[in-house]
């Protein structure tokens, strides 16, 4: 299932994928793989990825 | 001879290892041996050498009966060598597809130009054999062969790199 939370929330930092995975230090496509769903992180990189956009694991990766 | 053999091999390992070191802390953006890989190139890492060595046994199950029916004769004892190949090549191909060949911090031109170097090598060691009429001996293929093989095997390498590359800008 797509994240597209995160994708919007990471545009709303205006960030590319890159920025993000050099920010969190994993690669570009392992981003890519997160947004897309085709890749399932775990919690250290769900907590990584939220510090650096400013938001809660809830808010990014909580699905209703 | 015995001994001088097992130093050779030894000698030639450790060589290796240490060209292997060197190369890998130039080709590596942070001028570090270890390349770092993040936690989902590591889960496709692993998966890739599982199908390396499901490759590998495959390979050496055909070449077990092709020996049994005669058909690999010519190959003599490199055929073993051939089925690393076969499963390093396999290795390689599904970690790239999988972006988890290049680490984090290689520099993915610098180890692109290394590998096509090595190939270069590699492929004029084959024609300096073949000129000399080194590669078969008595229908049994001869050490040029094993640098046909990795020079096959690194231009495998950098071709899968420069498509893979291809398909990344496509995407981006």
């Amino acid at each position: 299932m797509k994240n597209l939370k995160l994708k919007s929330a990471r545009a709303a930092c205006d960030m590319s994928q890159d920025e993000l995975a050099k920010a969190v230090g994993v690669s570009r496509q392992t981003i890519s793989a997160v947004e897309k769903g085709d890749y399932n992180p775990t919690i250290n990189l769900c907590i990584g990825i939220c510090k650096v956009l400013n938001k809660t694991l809830d808010e990014l990766f909580w699905e209703d | 001879m015995d001994y001088r053999l097992g130093f050779i091999f030894g000698f030639a390992i450790l060589l290796a290892l240490g060209i292997g070191a060197i190369a890998s802390s130039n080709y590596n953006k942070d001028k570090k041996i270890k390349t770092k890989y993040d936690e989902r190139q590591k889960i496709a890492r692993g998966k890739s050498f599982t199908y390396g060595f499901y490759a590998m046994m495959i390979a050496n199950l055909l070449l077990m009966f092709a020996h049994l029916f005669g058909l690999a004769d010519f190959l003599g004892s490199y055929g073993y060598f051939t089925a690393i190949i076969v499963g390093i090549l396999v290795e390689m191909t599904y970690a790239i597809f999988k972006d988890a060949y290049i680490g984090l911090n290689t520099n993915t031109r610098k180890y692109m130009i290394f590998m096509a170097c090595i190939s270069g090598i590699n492929i004029l060691s084959t024609v300096i054999g073949i000129a000399n009429g080194e590669m078969i001996k008595d229908g049994v293929l001869q050490t040029p062969y094993l640098n046909l093989l990795c020079s096959i095997l690194f231009a495998v390498l950098v071709a899968d790199l420069g498509i893979k590359h291809l398909l990344d800008k496509k995407e981006k």
